[in-house]
């Protein structure tokens, strides 16, 4: 049975800061990911809707896209610019990690709340260099994504609101490659990589996987081994056996260990050849 | 707490609990075409549409919708009428159970808003959230574009189905020259026909059939596109109580003890059960004829568990809440003993006993875990398999898979003012539960009255009397109203499966391919019970044993305890293991003899005329023999075959693709063979009362499953009696009121109550034709009844309505009606062809099936409509079947699959094109010419996607699913 006994939906920062603060009564705000538990599991006393604090928007300025941080699963899916811009891999990841219905109601928030259905858009996230915004009533602080997802909900101090998520644009090129049992299911292994290149040189990498560490994760000793070389097919190959090398996955039902480990390796040298062309082409 | 929003249009207060779903609260205010399917916010059925938007209301509190705009199936279109989305869902076939018929009808709602000429894509995309387990999305897309067509205000022609020639169904022959029905199965041109010949009573060559043949809608179709309260759950008494399941955490486990006091003293907790609490009756919980087959391993409630999710104890409380944090309450003292899950362990000595209780009744050998044994056989197999030329043997394994209906089992049980318990239950079995449940809660079968509702899909699941007697005793201990429903993760865990295989074949050929002998070696796990379990292992045997043409052949096969939920009955009931096993064994010796598999089989199929040697030694209901009178397998296959463009396997460079050297392309095909009811077993009845107005009445109690069952027997009996479907009034499946049937499964409803159906109302019509008669002062000879009129030969004619009046009101008085009954010994097989096209990624092994067709003889579809949808849904389930669906379990046996996110099924948007075509022939034996299709689709896409991988890679996989990493391990060890 839920424990919910309570539910408030503030108006504004100050009184959401004073709910969510209050001491001794489990409290926190409604954050649905794309793969939910049921509410009758959901833990807190009292539910905190945060649906008026104005977090639902896509805005654009000339150091990046800024997501607020209750905008759904779905806007990122519709949102041109997230198709045109990043090679097209927020909207794919987004695609990814839900049916439509669920993408309505499952929010950013949520999304990094919960990353246990929704690891391509943490990986995009990560290989974009997303900056977490972190609201307590006027207070605002800011954390590199990659911290933010390692460290988890101990994230947030009481009162504390994720409120929006900053990916800057960039020069480089994305590209991302999922393996899946069906087209639509969530994925086995999926791999985002970046390239900032000049020439031939890289001069910047960032690769991220999922499904072949416990959670969403950059792999640095793939990038380190990328970053200031030119790329090349043996690059390419050495930075596929990093990828796994590094790989520490869990096994399930979707896949063992040991494919894991392969795919990272796979879709890390397919990823980065893909990058590679777009950026050619 | 009070919440105030527009619903439907109409400004909505409601008071909420904090912690209640918007799902729950809208449900609770009679909103009753927003289902219940999950918890979880994967399948879609809860949804509706906010501010415009498809949300899945069980993911949402209540409170959430409060200054939202909500819109509901039952804010399209009021009363009577219809809005154009239900009109084209209605018309295009897409409602077959109707339980995710509201969610769809909103997704459709939310993208035409937005796009008046939506393209497939997006109407794919626009159902992708809302999961559907009975139709392949095919029909529904179709409803999509047709309903955006309504939209524009364009004219939409009628469904593209010509009514069935009568030259055609019944042959260019004069009813008085004519073969009779025994004789009347020749072919009328070449071994590929799809006409046979017989007469037809009353008809002329001239005609066509006016209902029989035609796409008639469902008689269910408009209550449940408008979202009516149909369903098992759409309904409230007073004083209802829910009840709530405890299950096992162990997978073995006794129970020294259990204390339930703290649950009991908990407010609003009006019942609590045990195995101390109810009385120990033995039964086997599988719906089937009676004696229930062997062996009987099971009670009510035990202090025994056997797999984790085992039922522990069960609690009725004021609500749903208040019954679950009861559970909490239970105390159990479990001592935990030593578990085993693989079939080939648990038959060894020294294995854990999973069966040890003294009572258990016809386990074959409890010791050793084998619920129960098969060997049958045919000629000399082994003299056979010794002299043969060529010999082979190949072992396949498949895997265990849940139904997933989207309406979970749900039952309400309630005492009537006449102190007779009303169980009002979703089952596919209504007949069967009543006679099962009597012994259990110690009421006779008179006291007890089943209703089946609309059924939110059963493939299986729902024959079987899973959940009826706890609700029953929780009526009977508490004296009220209770409602018991399985959650998604209790379906996963709790209720039926299909059954894991693993089968060997061996073959004896000759040099030039003709099969000498065959044997097929099977192990089948029955999970923790073994209900349906020897039924289902001797339908494996026939259909891996009936296809091919061989007189020497045997099936042995072991039916074995473990500690895992327990498989049941599923669409199929073995034959998608045998026919995995078979299809891709015929396919391994056709490649090794260097044959076109094609050829290969059609020199060793059975065909027009031939006996079913293995018939003679199993069957499900005992042995009896068979003679194919009906076969359209080379048409099918030439069809399906043509549809997928079969000649493209010729060409080896097609496998590459140059701009993607990591694919590689594949085709395959399965030769399917399915059977028609249970002969000798499986009995229909029906029964037809005429009204004043020339309308009838039929009831029967065959069970419709959202197959159209109702609507397929309505058309039999409208065609029988000249007149329209919308004059026949269907009624199904309620034990005071309609007759016995044994209920929806083997392939039977059709063909068997079908019959029933046909029988009765030809009786009808020859008391129509006798007060015809006597109004018009003639005799019966050569009278006609079409388009609700009786024609005398010389041309005088009366109405029915004019029949009905003067046979009720006027004149020797009397009601026109009749009742029948339908057996048979006859099980004649549908015949079809399964293709598939992949692609297969070599690097990473993931499998992509791009396209399915699919071809089937089902004799005369006496509603093509809801004939292909059958092969349409079939498909598309057996589709996960091959390549992602599986139950899966940890070391401790606990099952990891227990959401739809994780086990998940296809959705929409994710689906390769499905093609269905029906190969019309004429069977004899069947109510106007009329076969099984509701099976027959799932058998085949799991061996065609597996040969389309060998000829993709040349790698062969045996088992299933074909999962990424199965393809990827195959191709390295190749390497
Ligand atoms: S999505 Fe809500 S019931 Fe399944
Ligand atoms: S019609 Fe879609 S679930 Fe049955």
């Amino acid at each position: 049975m839920s424990a919910i006994k309570e539910y408030y939906r503030p108006e504004d920062w100050k009184s959401a800061a004073e709910i969510l603060g209050r001491p001794g009564v489990k409290t926190a705000p409604i954050l649905v990911s794309t793969k939910p538990s049921p509410v009758e599991k959901w833990d807190m006393e009292t539910a905190v809707d945060l649906s008026r604090l104005g977090l639902d928007y896509i805005k654009e300025d000339e150091q990046g896209i800024h997501i607020g941080a209750l905008t759904t699963v779905q806007t990122l899916v519709d949102t041109p610019i997230f198709s045109t811009k990043f090679n097209g891999i927020f909207h794919l990841a987004a695609k990814h990690a839900a049916t439509g219905g669920l993408r309505n109601v499952a929010t950013m928030a949520g999304v990094l709340n919960d990353l246990s259905g929704s690891g391509e858009i943490a990986l995009t996230l990560l290989a974009s260099d997303a900056v977490v915004y972190i609201r307590k009533d006027q207070s605002i602080r800011t954390q590199p994504i990659a911290g933010f997802l390692a460290e988890g909900k101990q994230n947030l101090t009481a009162g504390e609101v994720l409120a929006e998520i900053r990916i800057p644009f960039s020069d480089g090129v994305f590209a991302l490659e999922r393996v899946a049992r069906t087209p639509a299911d969530q994925e086995i292994v999926a791999v985002v990589v970046f390239l900032l290149l000049s020439g031939s040189q890289i001069t910047k990498a960032r690769v991220a996987i999922s499904g072949a560490s416990p959670q969403p994760m950059r792999f640095l000793a793939v990038e380190q081994a990328l970053e200031k070389q030119e790329f090349s097919s043996s690059l390419v190959e050495k930075a596929a056996e990093i990828a796994t090398r590094e790989a520490k996955p869990i096994g399930d039902f979707r896949g063992s260990a040991e494919y894991r480990a392969a795919m990272a390796g796979t879709l890390t040298r397919r990823a980065l050849l893909k990058a590679w062309n777009l950026k050619a082409g | 707490m009070l919440i105030r929003f527009e619903l439907n249009k109409k400004q909505t207060e409601l008071e909420v609990a904090a912690s209640e779903t918007l799902l729950d609260a809208l449900r609770k205010a009679g909103f009753w075409s927003v289902k219940h399917g999950c918890e979880t916010g994967e399948c879609g059925a809860c949804s509706v549409l906010m501010d415009g938007k498809l949300i899945p209301t069980c993911i949402m509190l209540a409170a959430q919708a409060d200054g939202h705009e909500i819109l509901t199936t039952e804010g399209l279109a009021e009363g009577q009428d219809i809005h154009p989305i239900q009109k084209a869902f209605i018309e295009s076939g897409a409602i077959q159970c109707g339980y995710c018929t509201p969610a769809m009808i909103l997704a459709t709602k939310a993208l035409l808003d937005k796009e008046k000429y939506p393209s497939l894509e997006q109407a794919r995309e626009a159902l992708g959230p809302t999961l559907c387990r009975c139709t392949g999305y095919v029909r529904p897309l179709e409803g999509v574009l047709r309903a955006a067509a309504y939209l524009r205000g364009e004219e939409v022609p009628p469904l593209n189905v010509k009514p069935i020639p009568v030259e055609a169904v019944f042959g260019p022959i004069s009813p008085a020259s004519g073969p009779t029905e025994e004789s009347g199965f020749e072919p009328s041109g070449g071994v590929a026909t799809t006409t046979r010949i017989t007469t037809a009573p009353t008809l002329t060559a001239q005609d066509t059939t006016v209902v029989v043949g035609a796409p008639e809608t469902k008689v269910d179709a408009v209550k449940l596109a408008k979202g009516r309260a149909a369903f098992t759950d759409d309904m409230t008494r007073p004083g209802m109580l829910y009840a709530a399941m405890l299950t096992s955490p162990y997978a073995h486990a006794r129970i020294r003890n259990i204390d339930t006091s703290k649950a009991r003293a908990l407010p609003g907790v009006r019942a609590v059960l045990t195995y101390k609490d109810v009385p120990r009756v033995i039964y086997a919980s599988g719906g089937q004829s009676y004696p229930n087959p062997k062996p009987w391993d099971q009670v009510s409630l035990d202090n025994k568990v056997r797999f984790v999710g085992d039922r522990v104890a069960v609690v009725a409380a004021d609500t749903l809440e208040i019954a679950k944090e009861a559970l909490k309450l239970i105390e159990v003292d479990y001592e935990v003993l030593p578990a085993v899950f693989d079939p080939e362990e648990s038959i060894k000595d020294g294995a854990p006993v999973i069966h040890d209780e003294p009572d258990a009744v016809g386990i074959y050998d409890a010791q050793h875990n084998i619920s129960a044994t098969i060997l049958a056989q045919t000629g000399d197999v082994d003299k056979a398999l010794a002299e043969a030329e060529i010999r082979f043997e190949r072992t396949y394994r498949t895997q265990q898979v849940q139904q997933s209906s989207i309406e979970p089992h749900i039952c309400i049980t309630y005492w009537d003012e006449d102190d007779r318990l009303v169980i009002r239950t979703s089952t596919q079995v209504p007949y069967h539960v009543r006679r099962m449940i009597a012994p259990l809660i110690g009421l006779p079968v008179s006291r007890i009255r089943v209703v089946k509702p609309r059924i939110g899909g059963g493939f299986g699941g729902k024959q079987e009397m899973l959940i009826e007697d706890l609700a029953a005793h929780l009526t009977i201990a508490t004296g009220r109203p209770v409602r018991l429903e399985y959650t998604r993760e209790q379906e996963f865990t709790s209720a039926r499966s299909r059954h894991p295989f693993k089968i060997t074949f061996r073959a004896g050929l000759t040099k030039d391919g003709k099969l000498q002998a065959l044997e097929m070696v099977a192990i089948e796990d029955t999970g923790a019970y073994g209900v349906h379990g020897v039924t289902v292992c001797s339908v494996a045997g026939l259909r891996g044993l009936s296809t091919y043409k061989c007189e020497n052949v045997r099936f042995d096969a072991k039916i074995v305890y473990t500690n895992k939920p327990v498989p049941g009955a599923f669409r199929g009931y073995g034959g998608p293991q045998a026919l995995f096993a078979l299809e891709s064994f015929m396919d391994e010796i056709a490649h090794e003899l260097k044959m076109d598999p094609i050829e290969f089989r059609m020199n060793n199929v059975v065909r027009l005329g031939d006996s079913i040697p293995i018939a003679t030694a199993l069957g499900e209901g005992g042995p009896v023999p068979q003679v194919i009178r009906s076969w359209g397998l080379a048409e099918c296959i030439e069809r399906a075959g043509n549809a997928i463009n079969w000649e493209r396997v010729k060409d080896p460079q097609w496998r590459f693709d140059p701009e993607r050297p990591n694919i590689r392309r594949g085709l395959g095909m399965a030769v399917l063979m399915h059977g028609t009811a249970i002969p000798g077993l499986d009995m229909g009845s029906a029964v037809i009362k005429m009204n004043d107005d020339g309308s009838f009445n039929l009831l029967v109690g065959a069970t419709d499953i959202g197959t159209g069952s109702d609507t397929i027997l309505g058309q039999i009996a409208a065609e029988t009696l000249g007149v329209p479907l919308s004059k026949v009034i269907v009624y199904s499946s309620d034990t005071d009121v309609t007759p016995f049937d044994v209920g929806a499964y083997a392939s039977s409803t059709t063909f068997i109550s079908g019959g029933a159906v046909k029988k009765c109302a030809e009786d009808v019509r020859n008391q129509i034709f006798e007060r015809a008669a006597l109004m018009l002062g003639t005799t019966t000879e050569g009278m006609i009844l079409r388009n609700e009129r009786v024609t005398t030969p010389d041309g005088r004619s009366v109405t029915l309505e004019e029949i009905a009046h003067h046979s009720l009101h006027t004149k020797d008085q009397q009601q026109i009606m009749a009742t029948a009954s339908h057996m048979s010994l006859q099980a004649p097989p549908p015949f079809g062809a399964q293709f598939a096209e992949i692609e297969v990624d070599i690097e990473t092994g993931q499998v992509t099936v791009k396209k399915l067709t699919i071809a089937v003889d089902c004799g005369t579809p006496i509603n093509p409509l809801t004939a292909v949808g059958q092969l349409e849904g079939a498909v598309a389930q057996a589709l996960g079947y091959a390549v992602s669906e599986e139950m899966a379990y940890d070391q401790s046996g606990s099952i990891q699959t227990r959401r739809f996110g994780d086990y998940h099924i296809f959705s929409a948007d994710e689906m390769p094109e499905i093609q269905a075509f029906l190969v019309p022939t004429y069977e004899p034996s069947g109510p106007y010419g009329a076969k099984a299709v509701g099976e027959i689709g799932i058998d085949g896409v799991a061996p065609a996607v597996a040969n389309a991988v060998y000829h993709a890679t040349g790698i062969r996989l045996r088992d299933i699913p074909i999962l990424p990493e199965k393809v990827w391990r195959a191709l390295h060890q190749s390497r």
